[in-house]
């Protein structure tokens, strides 16, 4: 069995087998990274099992904001959902509803009920008008639960499910002497049950292909659709489009597909795409030492992460442009605080604005983004290993295992002869223990050591100049510029963004019978010159998308 | 909001509107026996349990405390100097070792001594505890007796949960509160009540009707789904079960609480200081609200995530982050050593919040077990030998207080979970799984 190193993640990882999971392995002789991918056949297409996806917190409250209206005012979750490993989308198939989260949805649900259903808000959302208000009234309540049980429950209600609901805003409407507030009982089961906070992978439709197949019906489609594309609950056209059955026919499908893209709340799903890809939501957290930083504030990380996802908008949305710009695109978005770290004249006095890096800047894309930079360093200082492991995992999709526990990985003080960080890493590529999976990080973060731990330009590292040169790919390049240029070029740049969207828009790890299916994306993608919107379009047509299959553990 | 220094004194002066209590005077006498060391009804004093955690380990030669056994046999050392004046309520359990393997770094450490078990791998650096974190244990063995399962509360933590570990299971954590106005709305907002409020709000009744449904939902919804699916449904079901509890409970007569429970005021938003002391303020406004939540009853279980795993933090009068520091500084490591002194003494604050409530002839402290621990020993190889662990209080006096107790061959770690469980009533004949169980517990530490 030939061992073959590889930075492709889902190459099968045979060698992987004779290998204790917790080492790397690697030729320190041969920094090159080959990319040999083991190439084996790829399986016939079989759908993937599915998941019960709860909804993040941001789709959560958008949720209730398309309901209840914009004006209706959502405590946050205190509890953040934001993952550090991973796609927060697939957290959310994975990880238990704590009871912290039970006790905020159940008095959320109230606050926002209270609201929605004041005189003056409550015109909007009940269409009936009961005979007495200061008592029940049991067929404007059916109308209310039913309309907002559509809307709330993205499917329309049982009758049991309706009646239950009913009688409780019945005797809540005669208990508490007021129609209205036993309505608002009706919003509080909707907004607490299962069937609002957990999207279920059912598959409710017969799949015309395979017996042991099923497809996602109109009402299961409405629901992928909104929350890919829009980051929330589908809104009442999407709906009627479910109840014709329009969401199952290709011709309908497509329909839907170009109106909701042409929305702006596209944008918003679009950019929570990427929010997830990059891990931009852990920037809420950004610490730095004001000793060593100044020009810190607690807000950087919620701008750095505004600035990222505007640069994104406006290649995806407004050029239409090629995604793999995003590694050279010299475009910035800042306001006074990131303009004074960049070095840049702010657009605006107040606010945000376009504006672009120089020619002659280094900066490259988001390799050049304080969201990167700053995100992924320490709070007093560069790290390369750090960017260089965003870079490979968030951007490459590549694939590294912990660090050894037990090993003394003491930054060497910086002396006479290792005066810079690359002096002081280089243990890491000639430590044989370290260089397997540090050939993977360090020599991409160490082409931006020319920006400190804030994403500050510098020319002296501790006094020494930087050295931003390395290899990638077998190539070389001198500065973070020309390796922008590479990682454009490399092609897993393009497959990962294929990868992380398929996993995102279906919640899940793809599974072997969905290998295919990227495979057949990334030529859509190649085709379309890797531009965003085309490559969303092929995924939600693709069967891929439209079909699940019994899970395996109910197979049995 | 302007920020206010809240000093403990202004904290207690907040009150039940219509109950006219000065400070100091016991609130609650009447509902004592005349030993005062029960309540009226006849049941015991509560026990109660408290983790309390830090992340990035200690520096173990400085930690160690001198000579072994009770009382004056033995002495602090210079790291937990700071606790001096807890001396005579603390025991230091050293020279144990964490045997359940060290995969992802802290991460294996905290699973090993929270769990006694292998951490659950998941790829790359992602992990999840395989059993319920002993803080989790222990709720599930009082469940039912007080309003709230079990309370996590934090400082330099964040907002994601991410290096903290009370969790229930795999892939159920209980995120901490990291803001003080977050967790009093939590404990002493609309469902702290008070003996004497009889006031019932006729909302409960149907809000547990729709929380009935809620759960009819589920159980419709469930038919539909495998096996895993099911199984997180279910775990969802029971926390609905559990609110629904709490609901009723509010319907009835508030239950007995200690002589000293008073409701605290709201702390508000805390402001951030320059200078970063309002942490500090933050983990002193902790300690006083869990102290009163278990005062008050309302919890039997306190976990208190003082600062995560790998956490960069910069505490107050430092300008490096703590993780850093303990891989990078050279030698003897001196400023991971104050840092480390540091995090000791705000331990002592939160012991001290514990030993301010009166309960019967002693304080809250003799009714409960607070363990002190973190995610290895030496921080810089994240060691798991050396296992620093602390206990204060004497567990209803099952517990010994001011010892040392020292294993020289580096026994199992979980010899110290299961002396834990034991101090607490459970008949678990073990802790740990696989290399880490151990079936028996420290006899030298046990009353």
């Amino acid at each position: 069995m030939v061992l073959r190193r590889s930075a492709h993640a889902w190459a099968p990882i045979i060698a992987l087998a004779l290998v204790p999971l917790s080492a790397c392995y690697g030729s320190i002789d041969d920094p090159d990274v080959t990319r040999d991918v083991l190439v084996a056949p790829v399986p016939d297409f079989a759908p993937g099992s599915g998941a019960l996806l709860r909804l993040t917190n941001a789709q959560y409250e958008n949720s209730i904001h398309a309901v209840l209206g914009e004006e209706i005012v959502v405590t946050p979750n205190s509890a953040s959902d934001a993952s550090p490993e991973g796609l927060t989308a697939i957290e959310a198939g994975i990880v238990n509803v704590s009871s912290r989260d039970v006790t905020y949805y159940e008095s959320t649900a109230y606050q926002v009920a209270g609201q929605a259903m004041a005189e003056g808000v409550r015109d909007g959302l009940v269409t009936c008008t009961p005979a007495d208000a200061s008592t029940s009234d049991t067929a404007c309540a059916t109308t209310f639960a039913r309309e907002m049980g559509l809307r709330i429950w993205r499917r329309p209600l049982t009758d049991a499910e309706v009646e239950r609901l009913v009688a409780v805003a019945d005797e809540g409407a005669e208990t508490l002497g007021d129609f209205y507030q036993g309505l608002e009982f009706i919003l509080g089961g909707l907004l607490q049950s299962p069937h609002f906070l957990f999207r279920a992978d059912i598959g409710d439709a017969v799949h015309a292909e395979n017996a042991d197949w099923r497809a996602f019906d109109g009402y299961e489609m409405a629901a992928r659709l909104s929350f890919f594309l829009w980051n929330e609950t589908p809104d009442d056209a999407l709906l009627q489009a479910a109840a014709e059955g329009r969401l199952t026919s290709d011709e309908g499908l497509s329909a839907e597909l170009d109106r909701m893209l042409d929305d702006p709340r596209a944008r918003r799903g679009i950019s929570a795409l990427f929010n997830d890809m990059l891990g931009l939501e852990l920037l809420d957290e950004l610490d730095k030492l004001p000793e060593i930083f100044p020009l810190f504030t607690p807000d950087l990380g919620a701008d750095a992460r505004t600035e990222t996802l505007a640069v994104l908008d406006e290649l995806v949305f407004e050029r239409g442009g090629d995604y793999r710009d995003i590694v050279t695109t010299r475009r910035a978005y800042v306001n006074r605080r990131l303009a004074a770290i960049y070095r840049l004249t702010a657009p605006s006095r107040d606010g945000f604005g376009f504006t672009e890096f120089p020619e002659d800047s280094l900066r490259s894309g988001v390799l050049g983004h304080i969201s990167v930079l700053a995100g992924n360093s320490h709070p007093d200082r560069s790290s390369a290993t750090g960017r260089g492991a965003f870079i490979r995992k968030r951007l490459l999709c590549g694939s590294i295992p912990a660090p050894p526990a037990d090993m003394n990985v003491a930054l060497p003080e910086p002396s006479g002869t290792a005066v810079t960080l690359r002096d002081r890493v280089q243990e890491h590529l000639q430590n044989p223990v370290c260089a397997g999976c540090h050939i993977l990080m360090d020599p991409i973060g160490l082409s931006l050591e020319n920006y400190d731990g804030l994403g500050q330009f510098r020319l002296l590292d501790n006094g020494a100049p930087v050295n931003a040169s390395g290899k990638l790919n077998g190539e070389e390049f001198e500065n973070p510029a020309e390796l922008g240029v590479l990682l454009r070029d490399d092609p897993d740049l393009s497959r990962c963004l294929v990868r992380t969207m398929y996993r995102y828009a279906t919640g899940t790890e793809e599974e072997t019978g969905e290998t295919i299916v990227l495979r057949e994306l990334e030529q859509s993608f190649a085709e379309a010159e890797y531009r965003v919107l085309p490559l969303v379009r092929a995924l939600v047509m693709h069967r891929g998308f439209r079909s699940t299959t019994t899970p395996h553990d109910e197979a049995e | 909001m302007a920020h206010q220094k809240f000093s403990r004194r202004r904290m207690l002066r907040g009150m039940l509107a219509g109950s006219a209590v000065g400070l100091g005077l016991p609130l609650l006498d009447i509902f004592l026996n005349d030993h005062g060391d029960a309540m009226a009804d006849g049941s015991g004093l509560p026990l109660r349990f408290g983790l309390w955690f830090w992340g990035n380990g200690n520096i173990p030669q400085f930690w160690t405390p001198t000579g072994e056994g009770e009382g004056d046999a033995w002495a602090l050392s210079e790291q937990l100097e700071p606790l001096a004046i807890h001396k005579s309520r603390m025991s230091v359990l050293s020279g144990y070792k964490v045997l359940t393997g060290n995969d992802i770094a802290h991460k294996s450490g905290a699973s090993g001594i929270l769990t006694g078990r292998k951490l659950v791998l998941l790829g790359g650096e992602n992990g999840t505890f395989a059993a319920p974190s002993i803080d989790q244990a222990i709720a599930n063995h009082f469940d039912g007796q007080a309003f709230h399962r079990s309370l996590e509360s934090g400082v330099y933590i964040g907002a994601t949960g991410e290096g903290t570990w009370s969790f229930k299971g795999e892939h159920d954590q209980n995120k901490p509160f990291n803001q003080p106005i977050d967790f009093f709305t939590h404990v002493f907002g609309d469902t702290f009540r008070l003996p004497g409020d009889t006031e019932v709000d006729p909302r409960l009744g149907l809000r547990r009707s729709i929380l009935d449904g809620v759960l009819e939902d589920a159980a419709n919804l469930e038919r539909e789904l495998g096996a895993h699916d099911r199984q997180r449904l279910d775990a969802h079901m029971t926390n609905i079960r559990a609110l629904e509890t709490q609901l009723a409970r509010l319907e009835e007569d508030p239950p007995m609480v200690g002589e000293a429970c008073m409701q605290p005021a709201n702390p508000g938003e805390i402001a951030v200081e320059a200078d970063r002391t309002h942490f500090d303020e933050i983990h002193r406004l902790m300690a006083e609200m869990n102290a009163m939540a278990l005062a008050c009853n309302q919890t039997r279980v306190v976990s208190h995530w003082f600062s995560k795993s790998v956490n960069g933090a910069q505490f107050p009068g430092f300008v490096d982050g703590h993780h850093r520091m303990t891989h990078d500084e050279a030698g003897d490591q001196p400023l991971v050593n104050e840092m480390t002194k540091y995090i000791m003494g705000q331990l002592a604050v939160f012991v001290s919040a514990l030993e301010a409530v009166e309960e019967g002839d002693g304080t809250l402290l003799d009714n409960m077990l607070l363990m002190a621990t973190t995610d290895c020993s030496l921080g810089r190889q994240h060691l798991l030998e050396e296992y620093p662990v602390m206990f204060f209080g004497n567990a209803c006096g099952r517990i010994k207080e001011d010892c040392h107790i020292r294993s020289s061959t580096l026994e199992n770690a979980s010899k110290i979970g299961l002396t834990v469980t034991r101090a607490m009533g459970m008949t678990d004949a073990t802790f740990g799984a696989d290399a880490g169980e151990a079936s028996d517990s420290i006899g030298a530490v046990e009353a």
